[in-house]
């Protein structure tokens, strides 16, 4: 187990490293930083201005020193100054990040519980119209674009029915979990986890049929167990570990709608500042803050997903 | 039963009690069985999706980039005050919906076409040559699959955009770079299993070299699943292609594309649906009736890529 571990903390570690490099070299292909900064200004700017605001933020070194001192920063947490609100972009990112993990993890509530529930369910009446009716539910989760069902979700249930909000957080009062609170975020994590329930529902769904057409299932149906008995206590039990483990790969997959539907939403999570704040002012060092934080959650949700996978299931620590 | 016609009379029939359905019900029920053997609807979509993009000029009743603020919000035609001018009405800024709808599936399919045929070559290729060569190719290669698919698609777009400028040119390779990931792993693995078989070996022994063997040899045997692999990536390419027009990110302003529609539509949505609801409806109906194509694909060409792929 401790070899398996150090071999999976060095890949990501390479990964890590591999994501900065990409990272970095991204933001230094385009054009000039400087240019970006000072923006389509008609005013004449002196050399010594650009010179001073090259050496403010470290671009008058090699770039592989400013790689290195970028790294190194990064490592310490500290992802330097946001050009367009002159505040740390580790402040930035803290003020906001809380919303998009509240979203995520609602989302991800969602999607498993209605995953997991659906998949048993197909599986157990496969064949019939309880069966159909989850995978169509599926197929529809993964076709959909999650702009539009956001939106659409708006038109039905916030415009001509009015059970939610249209958007925006309002007050968050008083116990997180009390309705006023809750009604705000009930829409958004649905809009995100159903393409993700989806994905768990067809594990599920899967590996469910594998256990329940199994031996000891068999045995204990013969034995006279109750029907829910064997499915929930025999088969689930067994059948839960390869959806629940790429439950949390496919939540990182989903961070990338967490983006599109905090725009749609209105709500203040680290997606919508990094796209108001960060593309439409050219703020670079926000920017590759957030893309950062992204691929930090990713690489570590992948991470703690490998551990448990390799917890439960032995074989998985000698490939 | 089938084999074996005994023509009977309405009399004899009405005797012993046979029911025969109607020729309408007959057909319905053949239609319904052709139509699970073999996917027509999402065929029909798929097919319209293609001849809207291709004639998308001659088909379009309006400029669809012209509009005129005295059209604005005109309703469908099926409005007790909507007009066949506008079939599917206008939008904020009086173009008609219909048009823009035709040219935003050239859009898609084009975008679509020529990221995945990129991606096709590119994932292939690689998946053979990190399945054939192991060691630290393989290494190499599938490490830079790990990296880039923990990259988010969306955010590194964004910063990519905010450095060049929007354009068609860069959205086909931010497109063409999500494309080729996913046919890596599954080539490979798949390239594992028949660099073992004899027939590979023997070409070894004759004396072929690498390149012949890759491209005889190992590329007919992965050809099927590349196939299947890219009729289930096209519906996440016009997927993400959406999402990024949506976000400001994807073709440049005038030229109207699925998601961008649906992103000026939005801000309009109480007085007006349609101009958001038809994009988004059919953006939909085509990614559906790619994976709906792509798993029957799979199940015909290569049942085994179920268990790989799920």
């Amino acid at each position: 187990m401790a070899r398996f571990l150090v071999r999976r903390a060095i890949s990501i570690f390479i990964s890590l490293i591999g994501a900065t490099v990409f990272i970095f070299i991204l933001t230094r292909l385009g054009p000039d930083p400087i240019d970006l900064y000072l923006g389509d200004t008609q005013v004449e700017v002196s050399q010594e201005f650009i010179d001073l605001v090259r050496a403010e933020f470290g671009l008058d070194r090699s770039l592989p020193e400013q790689y290195g001192i970028w790294v190194w920063s990064l490592l310490r947490f500290d992802m330097g100054q946001s050009i367009g609100s002159a505040r740390p972009v580790k402040d930035i990112i803290r003020d906001h990040i809380t919303v998009t993990l509240r979203l995520a993890m609602g989302a991800w509530i969602f999607a498993i519980v209605v995953g997991l529930s659906m998949g048993v369910l197909s599986a157990v009446k496969r064949g019939k119209s309880w069966d159909y009716s989850a995978r169509t539910l599926a197929l529809f989760g993964q076709a959909i674009p999650q702009f539009w069902s956001g939106v659409m979700a708006i038109l039905l249930f916030a415009v001509i029915l009015g059970w939610f909000p249209a958007g925006t957080l309002g007050k968050q009062e008083g116990f997180p979990l009390a309705w006023t609170n809750l009604r705000y975020w009930i829409l958004p994590c649905i809009v995100l986890g159903w393409p993700a329930s989806a994905g768990i529902m067809r594990l599920t769904r899967s590996s469910m049929l594998e256990i329940l057409d199994s031996e000891y299932i068999k045995l204990a149906r013969a034995k006279g167990v109750g029907t829910w008995t064997v499915i929930w206590k025999h088969g689930l039990r067994n059948a839960v570990i390869p959806p629940l483990t790429s439950a949390l790969i496919l939540m990182a997959d989903y961070l990338n709608g967490a983006l599109v539907v905090e725009i749609i939403f209105s709500l203040p999570g680290i997606g919508q500042v990094a796209l108001q704040q960060a593309v439409y002012d050219n703020d670079w060092p926000l920017l590759a803050g957030t893309v950062f934080v992204f691929i930090g959650i990713y690489v570590s949700f992948a991470f703690v997903a490998d551990i448990l996978y390799a917890l439960i299931d032995p074989r998985i620590r000698y490939q | 039963m089938n084999t074996t016609q005994i023509e009977r009379t309405q009399i004899e029939r009405d005797l012993l009690g046979i029911r025969e359905d109607p020729p309408v019900v007959r057909e319905l029920r053949a239609a319904w069985r052709f139509s699970r053997r073999w996917p027509t609807l999402p065929m029909i979509i798929l097919g319209s999706l293609i001849f809207a993009g291709v004639f998308a000029g001659p088909l379009a009743p309006h400029d669809e980039r012209a509009g005129g603020i005295r059209e604005r919000h005109t309703t469908p035609f099926w409005f007790a005050d909507g007009s066949t001018n506008h079939i599917l009405g206008t939008d904020h800024a009086g173009r008609d919906v219909f048009s823009r709808l035709l040219f935003g599936a050239r859009i898609s399919l084009v975008v679509a076409a020529i990221a995945l045929t990129s991606g096709f070559l590119v994932g292939t290729t690689m998946g053979i040559i990190s399945g054939y060569s192991g060691g630290w190719v393989d290494e190499v290669i599938t490490r830079i699959v790990d990296v880039w698919q923990a990259l988010p698609f969306l955010m590194v777009a964004l910063v990519m955009v905010l450095l060049f400028g929007q354009s068609l040119k860069l959205l086909l390779i931010l497109m063409a770079s999500l494309a080729w990931s996913p046919f890596v792993r599954v080539i490979r693995s798949q390239t594992l299993v028949i660099k073992t078989e004899p027939y590979v070996d023997l070409a070894r022994v004759a004396g072929c070299s690498v390149p012949r063997i890759l491209i005889r040899h190992i590329l007919p045997g992965v050809v099927n699943t590349a196939v299947v692999i890219a009729t289930l990536t096209v519906g996440n390419l016009i997927l993400a292609e959406a999402a990024l027009s949506f976000l400001g990110a994807g073709v440049p302003a005038p030229t109207p594309t699925w998601g961008s529609m649906v992103q000026e539509g939005r801000n309009h949505l109480t007085t007006a649906w349609w101009p958001t609801v038809f994009p988004g409806a059919a953006i939909f109906a085509v990614v559906m009736s790619l994976n709906f194509t792509g798993d029957w694909l799979r199940d015909r060409l290569d049942p085994r890529l179920r268990q790989l792929m799920d």
